[in-house]
């Protein structure tokens, strides 16, 4: 259905797509503790450039975060756009943005022009190239009416003659990847991939992109965004046989420098599924073994690895506070909550926003802190507030019961269901708290075990979502275009359109952190970014590849 | 009868070997070998010579001491015949054939409750001379081992660490809706038998008489058909190593074994009659999930009682071995055996055995999960199954001519 613009589609197939966009997401979100690190943003980027063997052949072992995922899309074309009223709307890439590519380009050794043209050419490009029109559903700015909307209004299975379909094939690379032949893949992040999955996941979980009734546990949903994406990844390492692993394929490149970032995913499912989903891994134990496997595997084929923790999923746009901020102008920016959204798309007031968050018990009325185990908050998911704007569009002056497996009129409604997909409470928020710190300490431990830098992505945005203008991170963020960008809030900058992966900026701002850990790691002095020439869209001379980030203010969504 | 010492020691003995090594047990395997082939013919041909040593003395008593009108004296007792050989004209080749039907008990749900497909026994033997005999045996058992159709199982999916649910056996909701499955597990496995008993005597003035043993080097070929098989065998998904080992297709009822039995006789009487075996015991190669081949050390004890011309009834309990492609190592098994066996008509008879048997050194029994590769495995019913230790209980009446397996041949 679609209304104003913003078009998803109703029914199984609405949370179908909801559930594979949530659990391939890999998280972005602020976190506990305190941070350290970068102070100031360099004006230029570096003009140094040592160059070491270390940084000779680096390789990306990951989830979507590293492998460049952006507003629900996985894209690495240029020039995609789509027609909505006769008018083009341009579909931006995302791969050659993430923070990997960033690093890669830095490390490079030649000038940054150079090393962003190799970047985008196929024949070249360490990245497995997505064409056009991009796997998955992008989330595309539409001014016209509603100020998103999905890149695909139809069946996104067989939109584009079945694009997205072909990604669950191996032979379908030829249709799905730029460079299918490519004998230079060095990114090997695949969306949707969890910590255990990366050491040992042969092939696709599922070979269609359809959803597949009558499995219980949600599991054609939770593994359909790394089953769809397996083999563009990973379609150039079938010489593996059954060796092949997303790992050993990073392996198989004998890299000197190997990043891994992983765990996201094994947070994301759970969320998504309402806590029914519990494959993943579910303690620091669990995570620390899985990690230091994937180390091991990579330092015995030569490589130096540095390692990342994940931010605190729950402090990242898509999760939208139910409690009420004062002051739109002033608290919207800062923090994500439900009522600035949904204000946005149907004026509603907050005693809306607060009848919703006490029909579902989200509500905390004796306060709460975000990121807590004890005293969790309630969020509205993104999925959640835009199902609200909708529904309200198209039945006025109603609003949806997000309990219903199809919300509609007199839909069947089943208490609880709607846990995960469209709302959080906060004793869910409190487990999905633990697990995401859980996961992190595993982390952390492999690193400290393993004796491998770790770059602190929490303190990161922990650091963007405290507001604290004294906080480095929040600092470096807020003065990228003072007064205007960049924030945490949704739609403020630092993330994309689906509230969980980063803008342009936000993967600089992470590329920025890497660079520094391993050049301190490692005595390397690979250039640092210049994130705010990435935020204007000067960091090289082609407007095709650079231009100014079109998830931040003032380039994406007016308010 | 043995001298009562010599009796005694070696059933401490046979019994301390048993008490030791029966930690675990199991029974639907291998231990059948034992009780259908091995042991019938290597006791029969211990009894025989007893049985002809004991005539011999008998009648050297009797010459040796004429009867004295004013003692009194039981009569001598007749040699029994355990029944009448079923031979081939010229009596060096003895067969026996029967069916049988079986009806499995214990914990197996409500699924597999009635009686399981038919089987058939067939055995041919060739009497080289008095010591040395070759037999081949066909053999079926029919059974549903537990835990297939009782309990919840955990459901892995490739690239998961934890299971990504739970399915219940028993085709309940236990684990939700659309959770429940039932398998059709019921089995026949099929054992073929080739085997050269040679019987040996030792003599020593240390023994109260000839001892009779019995050396069976035997070679075991066994197959089955499991219900829920689509190809009408014992072809089925199976995995191991949960949760990241491989779902194969693979022969899970599969296998082949060399083994050298020893049987010695540690009790006889008119009516009653015991041995001990030991029986080393190898795979012929490894499969599925096997990681090695060291020796196995199975060991079977045996009492036979026989009140009258035509009954028999024995116990035979095991400590033995199974080595199935499903195994990662040997399966120990304390199994038994409990039957009676009656002789309708001079060329048949009736047998009822209860045998029942569990493994000791494997974790729970029946499907310890569930692994799917694919989304798609979990509603075709493809995924690979992990299976524990196997349990079964069933009673087998088995119809036939010749000689049942506890008679001799």
């Amino acid at each position: 259905m679609s209304a104003r613009g913003y078009t998803m589609k109703n029914s199984s197939a609405h949370i179908f797509i909801t559930l594979l966009a949530i659990a391939a997401l890999a998280a972005c979100g602020g976190g506990g503790g305190g941070g350290t690190s970068s102070q100031v943003l360099p004006l230029r980027g570096s003009q140094v450039r040592p160059q070491t063997t270390i940084l000779s052949n680096i390789v990306g072992v990951g989830d979507s975060l590293t492998a460049g995922y952006q507003s629900n899309g996985f894209l690495g074309a240029t020039g995609a756009r789509i027609y909505v009223n006769h008018q083009p709307i341009p579909v931006f890439q995302g791969q050659e943005n993430g923070w990997w590519a960033d690093l890669y380009e830095q490390a490079s050794g030649k000038p940054l022009d150079a090393a962003i043209d190799q970047m985008y050419d196929p024949s070249t490009s360490p990245l497995p190239l997505i064409t056009k029109p991009g796997l998955n559903n992008q989330i595309i700015q539409n001014s016209a009416e509603f100020p998103i909307q999905e890149q695909k209004s139809g069946n996104v299975c067989t939109d584009n003659n079945g694009f997205n379909e072909a990604g669950y094939h191996l032979k379908g690379n030829s249709r799905v990847r730029m460079n299918p032949d490519s004998t230079e893949i060095r990114n090997v992040g695949i969306p949707g991939l969890t910590l255990h999955e990366a050491n040992v996941l042969h092939e696709p979980q599922t070979d269609t992109c359809k959803f597949i009734p009558g499995v219980p546990g949600l599991l054609s949903m939770v593994v359909s965004d790394e089953s769809g994406t397996f083999w563009p990844v990973l379609g150039n390492f079938t010489k593996l046989g059954p060796n092949l692993t997303d790992v050993n394929a990073a392996a198989s490149r004998h890299p000197t420098l190997a990043t891994v970032w992983l765990g996201a995913n094994d947070v994301l499912k759970y969320m998504g599924s309402g806590g029914r989903f519990v494959g993943g891994d579910r303690n620091a134990a669990q995570a620390e073994e899985d990690l230091r496997a994937t180390i091991s595997t990579l330092e015995h084929a030569g490589a130096h690895v540095v390692v990342a923790n994940l931010p605190n999923i729950l402090e990242v746009g898509y999760f939208q506070r139910v409690t009420n901020p004062k002051s739109f102008k002033k608290d919207c920016p800062l923090t994500t909550y439900a009522w600035c959204l949904i204000n946005l798309g149907i004026g509603a007031t907050k005693q809306t926003v607060t009848a919703i968050a006490n029909r579902y018990h989200l509500s905390t009325p004796n306060g709460c802190l975000p990121a807590s185990e004890t005293k969790p908050c309630g969020y509205l998911t993104l999925q959640g507030a835009i199902e609200i704007i909708t529904y309200n569009q198209a039945y006025p002056l109603t609003y949806p019961n997000l309990d219903c497996a199809v919300p509609k009129p007199h839909c069947k409604a089943v208490p609880g269901s709607g846990l995960g997909n469209y709302y959080i409470t906060p004793e869910f928020a409190g487990k999905i708290q633990a697990l995401n710190d859980a996961i992190n300490q595993g982390i952390d431990d492999a690193a400290t075990t393993s004796h491998v830098p770790l770059v602190d992505v929490q303190a990161i945005f922990h650091g963007l979502a405290s507001g604290n203008p004294s906080d480095p991170y929040f600092k470096l963020a807020a003065s990228i275009n003072p007064g205007l960008c960049c924030t945490l809030g949704y739609l403020y900058g630092i993330l994309s359109f689906d509230g969980l992966h980063p803008s342009n900026t936000g993967y600089a701002l992470i590329s920025y952190e890497f660079i520094d850990t391993i050049n301190k790691a490692y005595q390397t002095h690979i250039p640092q970014i210049d994130v705010k020439a990435v935020y204007r869209g000067k960091r090289c001379n082609n407007s095709n590849y650079c231009y100014p980030d079109p998830y931040a203010p003032p380039n994406d969504i007016q308010y | 009868m043995l001298g009562r010492p010599f009796g005694a020691v070696l059933a401490a003995v046979a019994a301390l070997t048993i008490t030791a090594s029966a930690l675990p047990a199991l029974a639907d395997g291998t231990e059948n070998v034992y009780q259908q082939s091995i042991l019938p013919s290597a006791n029969t041909a211990i009894k025989n010579f007893l049985d002809q040593q004991q005539a011999a003395r008998e009648k050297a008593r009797r010459q040796a001491s004429p009867t004295s009108p004013n003692v009194a004296q039981v009569p001598p007792v007749p040699q029994r015949r355990v029944g009448p050989v079923m031979a081939l004209p010229g009596e060096r080749f003895t067969y026996m054939a029967a069916l049988s039907v079986a009806n499995p008990y214990g914990n197996i749900g409500s699924y597999g409750k009635g009686w399981l497909m038919g089987g058939a026994d067939l055995s041919v033997g060739y009497h080289f001379n008095w010591s040395t005999r070759l037999l081949v045996s066909m053999f079926q058992l029919q059974h549903w081992p537990e835990g297939f159709n009782s309990g919840l199982a955990p459901v892995y999916l490739a690239g998961f660490r934890n299971p990504v649910g739970c399915a219940d056996l028993s085709d309940g909701t236990a684990c939700g809706p659309g959770t429940g499955r039932n398998i059709n597990v019921a089995t026949k496995d099929t054992f073929g038998v080739f085997m050269l008993n040679k019987l040996f005597v030792i003599k020593s003035d240390k023994l109260p008489g000839p001892l009779p043993i019995v050396i069976t080097p035997t070679y075991v070929a066994r197959g089955g058909i499991i219900a829920f098989a689509p190809g009408h065998n014992d072809v089925v998904p199976f995995t191991y190593n949960l949760p990241d080992g491989p779902v194969e297709n693979i022969p899970v009822r599969t296998a082949q074994y060399y083994a050298v039995a020893l049987t010695l006789p540690f009790l006889k009487t008119p009516k009653m009659f015991a041995t001990f075996t030991v029986a080393p015991q190898w795979i012929v190669h490894t499969a599925g999930a096997n990681v090695g081949n060291s020796m196995q050390l199975p060991q079977v004890l045996y009492f036979e009682y026989t009140p009258t011309r035509t009954t028999t009834l024995f116990f035979e309990p095991q400590s033995a071995r199974d080595y199935l492609p499903t195994d990662p190592y040997p399966e120990h098994l304390f199994a038994y055996f409990l039957g009676v066996s009656q002789r309708l008509t001079k060329y048949s008879f009736v047998q009822a055995v209860i045998n029942s048997g569990g493994v000791t050194n494997l974790g729970p029994d029946g499907i310890v999960g569930i692994k799917c590769l694919t989304a798609q495995q979990a509603i075709n019913n493809a995924c690979g199954l992990a299976i524990g230790g196997l349990k079964a209980t069933q009673l087998q009446l088995e119809f036939g001519v010749g000689s049942p397996s506890v008679f001799p041949l």
